[in-house]
């Protein structure tokens, strides 16, 4: 120990040499399979080919997700766009003022507002008559075309006072647009600084759009957009004085700000914070980000639960309820929905099986190359694994025929067939669960708008989200959540008319479905659903009673297939063999990972720091084992309101001579009371006598007495790193309220 | 002169007096220091000086002035404010061509009139210079008089931007040694520009009278335009004027309760003026001569009768701007077809849209639907009845109840409600402490574990994650809740609630809280 030769002062750094319960505390988390487990049976390529799925994976997703997005915010879009557009259009000339224009665009989802500004900025800046030009030739005046609109962009930390909010403004459009290639910067720079306009100053923006209209000759100015980003982060007084200055020369600019606001549109911020000779001025347009009500929901339909995409890994049960749950709970953003998905697929490739996922191959060129690979030797875990699961799997239904369950039969070239079969079987059951939820859907939606109330009770999404688990768990699970047989009943009492306009939706929807479906089922169902929708018609000539007669029969069959049809398609999920490589498993443990709870880890640990520790010591040796800051933890918990550190140090010192007289074999254990008195009565005293370094001359100097102050040094650096180490976590709070008191901060944690 | 006056009172709607008093401060050398003060109509009252300056300057004035007029608000700095002045008092157009450079005189570089005080009245002199000599150049009898006035707009900005700037202005007279009258044209009274009255110089005081109801309905009835053709089907035919007249009389008789100002009723005027006369354009359509005739004084009556109720609806939306008038106009037009010779007694109500302001609160996570809350206890409950109102008895039954509904007497003042003092601000400890307390009676969630003891735990945890966390800093960015401290203070936070008892209500009954009972002092 560097104890030893620490002499003057107390207040020291010690290094710990122990063994360090950080490092080993996130990899003890109970479902994350550690990489070491993995390594096992994992391919010598696989973590490479796993990495390569998992882009292609999740480019494809991010792809979807955010082509779904757009599609989400496109009414938003097209309404600012067309409101900047129309800006300056159509006043009314009865006003005494002209008012500046102003969209406000407010949603809870902050980066969701963020998206939407940015898309309308690339709407603008796209010409109408050409339409994809790039941006930069957009922005060209040279272009025959003018852009629609000039864009500035000023943040939040631009606006801390109004001079940098200024030159934010009109920087935003000066430098950004070039008028005839010549560079803005360098023509102000052949005055001298003071002899010019300031870059502040509005008159340069006025000076130079009349100069920007000129070059455009004659075609319709461009309005000036003024993006602020995170509104509410900006100084209202500063705000307040752009806005003034800004409508003091408009029309002359055509100016329309577009305000990124993270708050609701219900309550209103701006309403809120400014006042109305402000607001006044304003001609407010307040558009709301998220458009429809569950924007979760109608994601998930798109990307999970179209039959048309087919999502390249399939979101298991467990993973679709934690994503709802996360979504209701904690964040309402789609964005960082999104960026749970990317961790659930990250946490999916880490089993070694999804090698397979997306590439039969495993990367390899041809069969032969994969199956080469397979047959290495290195590669005999893996094989092994796969083979235990394929032959041998958990689930009493077997897909593989008979014949096939000895082992091995072909070598990895058959083993890599069956993978491919599966994953063709799964990929058709997923896109027929997919079509049968559809036909829920509708259903129920049709059962809505006529008014009958399904059984679900709650409210409409819940049930809903509800379903799209239920029906990957499959059977009973999908009858009860969906309540399919109330609604098979519901079909049974149908009016003709109605149920003739079910049908007609039926119709619509299996002949809609893409190739791939129809050829799989649909074909087959769509002439069922126009004999019935054929008999319907043909009944209405015959009497009255017949005619009821006819379409009852025909609302019960038609019922009872729906049951039939339901109960064929909702399969659960894992009763394909290997599901495990094309549906996430539970992600509970992600969860923990985006949204810890340090604290009661940081407690837990300290009452239990067995738990965290590798060298798990037998019940025994329990006590010996705790480190100092548990030992000090405990005794902190036991007092009350403040804590006196001189008592504290004499709880500990104790603690430790118990444990080393317990532990030495050398020293009596009677000895203990004693000395841990003397000890506690002399500790200043000799603190001073090693202050003064008279240590090494000590006449009275013996081994044993050496032996001790050493032993009694040591108790004192190890009370005062542990003490530090929680004061460093927080523990504690000091006051000069009461002397050698500190406060605490954590009162009677509940059992860990 | 006189004939000059009474047209330039009348193309403004102000009083002759002020446009004499106005006239004479121009043209005479003294005083040299002005201060008008219009509460009511300043934009007005500009427009006037400006057509007067104007006037003076033009060849029938005779006079040799040159005149600027400055915003104290776009000139927030000393450098702007001595660019603008300069620049607009000689017509100086900064362009692309010039490389954006300021006024120059050709002998002095400019650069220095614009770095400090003396500068300024350096190149105000040598603008006072160059005005003498273009007028003598100009005209072969010498001008009568040469003269700068300098008008300042909304001065009291000066006071927060550039204080020390009010005293120099207002002596330009003596300072730039130039025949230069300084006004200022403010919306509040002179004492509130100037907290040491000792050492400025009186004003010449103009005090602007607030308009009569003749004239303001003048002013608004001026902006009917007459460029639309007689025959058009449109709210703006000339032939409506007179409908339009006494319709101005109408909005002016429900609305100046609320507002006199010209630019509000105005703005009150054009939201509603093309939903009155829709059922009027609707009779013109079905007619069959061509000529269009105004509605007669039963059809007028009948008319405003029917959309006066409307009026208030307007002034209440409108007026704090909780609409545009574009959308208030959208969502109040009268029901298409709908015609004055068969129009109903009275307008449908306009249904409230999505887009009118209400208090209602977004849709917000649940644990923020919990924090809110939560902010809303700790705000409103007296902090030492926490642990009554949320504790525990030992046996983990059932919370202490304090007896009655109504809170203890005291001797001495009455205590006024909590909820009307408004909220108090609470530490961050308390909060977590009353959400944890919310959390462990009230969610489903936190009591999935079977024991008391794990749900605690379950509970404990629940309130020290991340998200909780972000979750806060999240609501304090949407306004709905407040912190007091300073945001750089991460030690001992403290916050306030930011929602109204009707959102408070209404977010208990979403989670099925009963916040009466939770409320130490419920009304």
């Amino acid at each position: 120990m560097a104890t030893k030769d620490v002499s003057v002062e107390p207040f020291v750094y010690i290094p710990y040499e122990g063994p360090d319960d950080e490092e080993t505390a996130d990899a003890s988390e109970p479902s994350m399979p550690t990489p070491s487990d993995l390594e096992d049976v994992d391919l010598p390529c696989g973590p490479g080919v796993r990495l390569d799925a998992f882009e292609r994976v999740w480019e494809e997703y991010n792809e979807k997700l955010k082509e779904v997005v757009k599609e989400m915010h496109a009414p938003g879009v097209a309404q600012a766009v067309e409101e900047v557009l129309d800006a300056y259009t159509n006043v009314s000339p009865l006003l005494l003022h002209t008012e500046l224009p102003v969209i406000a665009i407010s949603g809870p989802d902050r980066r969701g507002t963020a998206t939407i500004c940015s898309e309308i900025r690339t709407s603008l800046c796209s010409t109408t008559a050409e339409g994809d030009i790039d941006e930069e030739d957009a922005m060209h005046v040279d272009n025959s075309n003018t852009p629609r609109a000039l864009i500035s962009s000023v943040g939040a930390s631009d606006c801390v006072n109004l001079a940098s909010a200024m030159k934010a403004l009109i920087a935003g459009f000066t430098s950004n647009y070039p008028i005839r290639d010549e560079d803005f910067a360098q023509l102000r720079r052949k005055g001298t600084a003071g002899s010019s306009l300031v870059t502040y100053d509005i008159n340069l923006l006025d000076a130079w759009f009349a100069e920007y209209k000129e070059a455009a000759e004659g075609q319709t100015p461009p309005k000036l957009v003024v993006f602020i980003n995170e509104f509410e982060d900006a100084e209202p007084s500063v705000i307040q004085d752009l806005f003034y200055i800004c409508s003091l020369h408009i029309p002359r600019l055509p100016l329309v700000f577009v305000l990124a606001l993270s708050s609701p549109k219900q309550p209103s911020y701006l309403h809120a914070v400014y006042p109305r000779t402000t607001l006044a001025l304003l001609q407010l347009k307040r558009i709301a980000s998220s458009v429809g009500s569950d924007p979760l929901q109608a994601l998930l339909l798109k990307v999970f639960y179209d039959p048309s995409y087919e999502p390249p890994v399939h979101l298991g049960p467990a993973t679709v309820d934690f994503l709802v749950e996360q979504y209701t709970k904690n964040s309402g953003s789609i964005e960082a929905i999104a960026g749970l998905l990317k961790l659930v697929l990250l946490q999916h490739f880490m089993n070694p099986l999804t090698a397979f996922t997306v590439d039969d191959f495993l990367g390899e060129e041809s069969m032969e190359d994969a199956s080469q690979l397979l047959s290495e030797d290195t590669s005999r875990p893996f094989l092994r694994l796969l083979v235990g699961r394929l032959y041998h799997p958990q689930k009493s239904t077997l897909l593989l025929p008979k014949k096939k369950r000895a082992w091995p039969i072909g070598g990895p070239q058959d083993v890599i067939e069956t993978v491919r079969g599966l994953r063709r079987d799964v990929l058709k059951e997923a896109r027929l669960r997919r079509l049968a939820f559809r036909v829920f859907l509708l259903v129920r939606d049709f059962m809505l708008r006529k008014g009958f109330k399904t059984a679900s009770d709650g409210k409409e999404g819940i049930g809903f989200l509800g379903m799209m688990s239920a029906c990957l768990r499959g059977g009973s699970a999908a009858a009860k959540e969906g309540n399919l047989s109330y609604l098979a009943k519901m079909t049974r009492k149908l009016s003709k008319d109605h149920l003739k306009e079910l049908l007609q939706d039926l119709y619509q929807l299996f002949f809609n479905q893409p190739r791939v479906i129809r050829e799989d089922k649909a074909d087959a169902i769509t002439p069922v659903i126009a004999k019935w929708m054929a008999r319907l018609d043909s009944s209405g000539t015959s009497s009255d009673i017949a005619e009821d007669l006819d379409h009852t029969t025909i609302g019960r069959e038609v019922g009872d297939w729906l049951l039939e049809f339901f109960d064929e398609l909702f399969q659960a999920y894992t009763e394909t063999n290997l599901w495990d490589i094309w549906y996430t498993g539970n992600p509970v443990a992600i969860s923990e990972l985006t949204n810890p709870a340090p604290r009661v880890n940081v407690i837990g640990a300290l009452l239990n720091p067995g738990r965290y520790l590798e060298h798990t010591s037998s019940e025994d040796h329990e006590k010996q084992s705790l480190p100092d800051t548990s030992l000090l933890f405990q005794r902190y918990l036991e007092s009350g309101r403040m804590l006196n550190v001189h008592d504290w140090y004499e709880s500990f010192a104790g603690a430790l001579e118990a444990d080393r007289s317990a532990r030495g074999s050398d020293k009596p254990s009677k000895e203990t009371p004693s000395r841990r008195g003397r000890a506690l009565e002399t500790t200043p005293r000799r603190r001073k006598g090693r202050g003064r370094g008279a240590s090494p001359d000590d006449p009275e100097g013996s081994d044993e007495e050496m032996d001790d102050d050493a032993w009694k040094m040591e108790m004192h650096v190890r009370f005062l790193r542990g003490v530090q180490e929680l004061d460093f976590m927080g523990f504690l709070k000091h006051t000069k309220r009461k002397a050698e008191h500190v406060l605490k901060t954590v009162y009677e944690p509940p059992e860990y | 002169m006189n004939d000059y006056t009474t047209q330039v009172a009348d193309d403004f709607c102000c009083d002759e007096e002020l446009v004499q008093q106005v006239i004479s401060l121009t043209t005479s050398p003294t005083p040299s220091f002005a201060y008008v003060y219009d509460a009511q109509t300043p934009e007005n009252t500009r427009n006037m000086l400006q057509c007067v300056l104007a006037r003076s300057t033009s060849a029938c004035g005779g006079m040799n002035i040159a005149y600027a007029f400055i915003n104290c608000v776009a000139c927030f700095s000393q450098r702007l404010l001595f660019d603008t002045t300069l620049n607009t008092l000689m017509k100086h157009r900064s362009t692309w061509n010039n490389g954006f450079g300021l006024w120059e005189d050709g002998a002095l570089e400019a650069g220095n009139w614009n770095d400090s005080l003396d500068g300024f009245f350096r190149g105000l002199n040598s603008c006072y210079a160059m005005l003498l000599k273009g007028g003598a150049a100009d005209d072969r009898r010498p001008p009568v008089s040469t003269k700068i006035v300098l008008v300042f707009e909304r001065p009291e900005k000066l006071k927060e931007t550039l204080p020390g700037i009010v005293m120099p202005l207002a002596r330009l007279h003596e300072m730039a040694k130039a025949n230069i009258t300084t006004i200022f044209l403010g919306e509040t009274e002179w004492e509130n520009i100037t907290p040491h009255a000792g050492t400025l110089p009186d004003p010449h005081r103009i005090t602007v009278q607030t308009l009569s109801k003749e004239a303001l309905m003048r002013m608004i009835t001026k902006k009917f335009p007459d460029t639309y053709p007689e025959t058009s089907l449109s709210p703006y035919n000339p032939t409506l004027k007179t409908l339009f007249a006494h319709f101005v009389e109408t909005v002016y008789n429900v609305c100046s309760p609320f507002t006199v100002e010209p630019k509000e009723l105005a703005y009150l005027v054009a939201a509603r003026w093309p939903g009155f006369v829709s059922p009027l354009l609707e009779d013109w359509k079905h007619q069959n001569s061509e000529e269009l005739q105004g509605p007669s004084e039963e059809s007028r009556i009948r008319l405003i009768k029917l959309f006066m109720p409307s009026l208030s609806n307007a002034v209440e939306s409108l007026y704090p701007r909780l609409l545009s008038a574009k959308e208030w106009s959208n969502t109040n037009t009268p029901p298409n077809g709908m015609r004055l010779s068969r129009a109903a007694a009275k307008l449908p109500q306009a249904s409230t849209t999505s887009s009118v302001i209400t208090d209602e609160l977004p849709e917000l996570p649940k644990i923020s639907n919990f924090i809110l809350l939560a902010s809303f206890l700790a705000s409103h409950n007296p902090a030492k009845t926490d642990a009554r109102m949320f504790g525990r008895n030992m046996d983990d039954k059932k919370r202490k109840r304090k007896k009655g509904g109504s809170p203890r007497k005291q001797g001495g003042s009455a205590k006024v409600s909590q909820l009307l003092q408004g909220p108090m601000t609470f530490p961050y400890d308390r909060l977590i402490a009353i959400l944890g307390a919310l959390l462990l009676e009230y969610d489903d969630g936190a009591r999935q574990s079977l024991s008391f003891s794990g749900s605690i735990l379950n509970v404990e945890s629940e309130v020290f994650r991340i998200q909780t966390n972000a979750l806060i800093q999240d609501l304090m960015s949407k306004h709905l809740l407040h912190r007091t401290t300073a945001p750089e203070r991460f030690d001992s936070m403290q916050f306030k609630c930011g929602i109204t008892q009707e959102q408070g209500l209404a977010l208990a009954r979403r989670l099925g809280i009963p916040l009466a009972e939770l409320m130490w002092d419920p009304m």
